[in-house]
């Protein structure tokens, strides 16, 4: 599905997540040092790459910052060992699109390997089978159990959200910032789209946290 | 921290000023201080005598004079020397010292002739009328030292004792002084030399210390000067003692406590590979996995704790929006609580800007939201809100879970504590870590009521900082 770079120096650990991930249907490369990850980088596209803060030669963080200064807007998610939220900051700041601390479960890897590409690929032509929803992201049309669902532009923006993490809980805030519509005015404007969304959809595909946002709920697929 | 302090007090202490060096210096300072004073007070006692005194002491040299200034001629020049020599040796002076102190005189006789005159008086008459517009050059002082030979007798001082005039007594006074000034020096030297072998000891006693050696330092006799530094020392001592000793308990515990969860993964694992019926591998494989997480979990909490405790340096604060922290970590552990049932639900502003330390306020409020999670039945509920209490933060979570008796309440806060009873697999950490973050914050955690009459409810005063 698509080119995946790994680098991550632990043999077992590398290995095991090459797998995991090729199951999961992607193609990996996997180096173990940070010179060779910049010289494959150079020569090469992939949709996501995989770092790990702790290399041997360097820290993936220094390789994150060349690469962003590079101008190239793969995203990367870091892994490391050190789980600090002042370290998680470090590296969202160093450009990272999402951090992972070390021990974490295949299933949490997986889910956010896709979410990472489903958010990038919001343009490419791709669809998204979400138990009886399809989205295909290329025309921006959804389909629901095969019948065609119209959606307002605010409104599509919203599920292509919601649909890039299943299960996850997302806060109107992060909604919002996905698709820079913070600066509506109506700060209710996003609880109205929601509310029209669930009359076209059913009642029970978009769940609600009080206070807090509100989430794509699918059968099985939040692990 | 004795194995850290050998090597620095191995280094020759020659690298640092001396104490011993600055108290002679201060010593000396205020000495050659005092001594310019005196030579100041005699110098302006020497140029500035008041006339009345110049007046009574030229009268006691006539006196004195008077008799050889009576001799006759041919004997007057040796009378007169020796007279002035005698009162020199009188006075005790020697010859360089008295050489401005001699007195200016002339002996002149009734015909106006002038019979002598000492060594450094003028060949004119010392009282005579000054040139016009000139000041009188000296305070003259008339005498008759015998009426029958109609002699005058003129002693004589300058009006303006030139400085070079006092030079001498103050070079008489510097030599006596210098005596006294080179056995105050010895005197000091000896006196803070000794003084300070207390701390040399102090310093020995140190280094002579192994490393790991936390007991208290001895010396023979304390002083008032080294007593406080070895109070200070010991007290650190002590509190490094106490810490080593709880994070000895608290490995041991981490150990013994990641023990069993190992030894379970150790048997699954066992299982996995000696099953030979796949279903039984599938439950085999998924209870390894559960096994896992739940060794990763405590680990994560070990650390969080581990890092609690240690916690010495003051917060690190800054503005933060308080509310929407809260919401994405509730976001999160909302993932946690849906697939299981359970109705989470937030109340809070939607802004609240606040000075919190991010990674500590995130520590307490995954770990009591995800302790009432935890402990909550299936199709339970949790409630969690925040408020702005003055210009406190309150923050409250509670759950209509099976809450936790009142007996009971003071130990869910001790590390590894597990209500009795309790099937689900807790760390014992969670409660721990809320209140060891609580306390380094000054933040007040206190219990309220549950939901529904039942439940638990924990809420957190944190003040502003």
């Amino acid at each position: 599905m698509a080119n995946i770079l790994l680098v991550e120096d632990d043999l077992p650990l590398g290995n095991s997540l090459q797998r995991v991930l090729s199951m999961a249907g992607h193609h990996v490369v996997w180096l173990r040092n940070g010179g060779d990850a910049r010289r494959f980088l150079c020569d090469m596209e992939f949709s996501l790459l995989l770092l790990d803060i702790g290399l041997p030669d360097e820290l993936g963080l220094d390789v994150l910052a060349w690469f962003r200064q590079l101008g190239r807007q793969t995203p990367v998610m870091l892994l490391t060992a050190r789980d600090s939220v002042g370290e998680r900051v470090l590296g969202l700041d160093a450009g990272a699109d999402d951090y992972l601390g070390k021990p974490f479960a295949m299933e949490e890897l997986i889910s956010r390997v896709r979410a990472l590409l489903r958010r990038h690929s919001g343009q490419a032509s791709n669809t998204w089978q979400l138990g009886p929803l399809s989205i295909d992201t290329a025309r921006r049309k959804v389909l629901l159990n095969g019948q065609e669902v119209s959606l307002s532009a605010r409104e599509y923006d919203i599920l292509l959200t919601l649909a890039a993490e299943p299960g996850r809980v997302m806060t109107r805030a992060q909604i919002d910032a996905r698709h820079q519509l913070g600066d509506t005015l109506d700060s209710n404007a996003t609880d109205v789209h929601v509310y029209k969304l669930r009359k076209k959809l059913g009642n029970d595909m978009i769940g609600t946290v009080r206070g807090v946002g509100y989430v794509l709920d699918l059968p099985g697929a939040c692990a | 921290m004795s194995a850290m302090a050998r090597p620095g007090a191995k280094h020759s202490a020659g690298n640092y000023p001396s104490l011993i060096q600055r108290l002679i210096a201060w010593q000396a300072f205020a000495l050659v201080i005092a001594w310019l004073a005196l030579a100041a007070l005699l110098t302006w006692r020497g140029m500035a005598w008041g006339e009345a005194e110049v007046q009574a002491r030229m009268q006691r040299m006539a006196t004195v004079l008077s008799g050889a200034a009576l001799s006759p001629e041919a004997e007057l020049q040796a009378r007169m020397d020796s007279t002035e020599d005698a009162v020199m040796a009188l006075l005790g002076l020697d010859e360089d010292f008295a050489q401005g102190l001699r007195s200016v005189y002339q002996l002149w006789d009734h015909q106006g002739r002038l019979l002598y005159r000492s060594a450094n008086a003028p060949s004119t008459r010392l009282d005579a009328e000054p040139a016009p517009g000139e000041a009188p050059r000296w305070l003259v002082h008339r005498s008759d030292p015998g009426h029958q030979l109609g002699r005058v007798l003129l002693i004589a001082e300058a009006r303006d004792t030139p400085v070079s005039a006092v030079l001498p007594v103050l070079w008489l006074v510097l030599k006596s002084q210098l005596g006294v000034f080179l056995w105050h020096g010895l005197v000091i030297w000896l006196s803070v030399r000794v003084g300070l072998r207390p701390l040399a000891q102090l310093a020995q006693r140190i280094a002579k210390r192994r490393a790991g050696d936390l007991a208290p330092v001895q010396v023979d006799q304390l002083y008032a000067e080294t007593a406080p530094v070895l109070r200070e020392l010991n007290d650190l001592l002590a509190h490094e003692a106490q810490r080593l000793e709880l994070e000895r308990r608290f490995l041991a515990d981490a150990a013994h406590e990641l023990r069993t969860p190992l030894a379970a993964v150790n048997a699954q694992a066992h299982l996995l590979l000696s099953e030979e019926d796949g279903q039984a591998r599938r439950e085999a494989a998924t209870a390894l996995k559960q096994g896992i997480a739940r060794v990763s979990h405590l680990l994560a909490q070990l650390l969080t704790l581990a890092r609690a405790e240690a916690g010495v340096s003051s917060p690190e604060l800054s503005e933060l929006d308080a509310a929407d922290l809260l919401r994405g970590r509730v976001a999160l552990l909302a993932g946690l609580a849906r697939p299981r049932g359970i109705e989470i639900s937030l109340s809070a502003p939607e802004h609240l800007p606040f000075r919190l330390e991010r990674e500590s306020f995130c520590s307490i409020v995954d770990n009591l939201i995800d302790n009432a999670i935890r402990y909550t039945a299936p199709g339970g509920r949790v409630e969690v809100s925040l408020a702005l209490l003055g210009a406190s933060l309150e923050f409250c979570v509670r759950d209509n879970g099976r809450g936790i008796a009142p007996e009971q309440r003071e130990r869910v806060f001790e590390r590894f504590y597990r209500v009795p009873g309790s099937s689900e697999q807790g760390t014992g950490l969670g409660l721990a870590i809320v209140k060891r973050i609580a306390d380094r914050l000054g933040a007040e955690l206190s219990f309220v009521p549950g939901l529904d009459g039942r439940g638990l409810g924990l809420r957190l005063h944190y003040p502003a900082h």
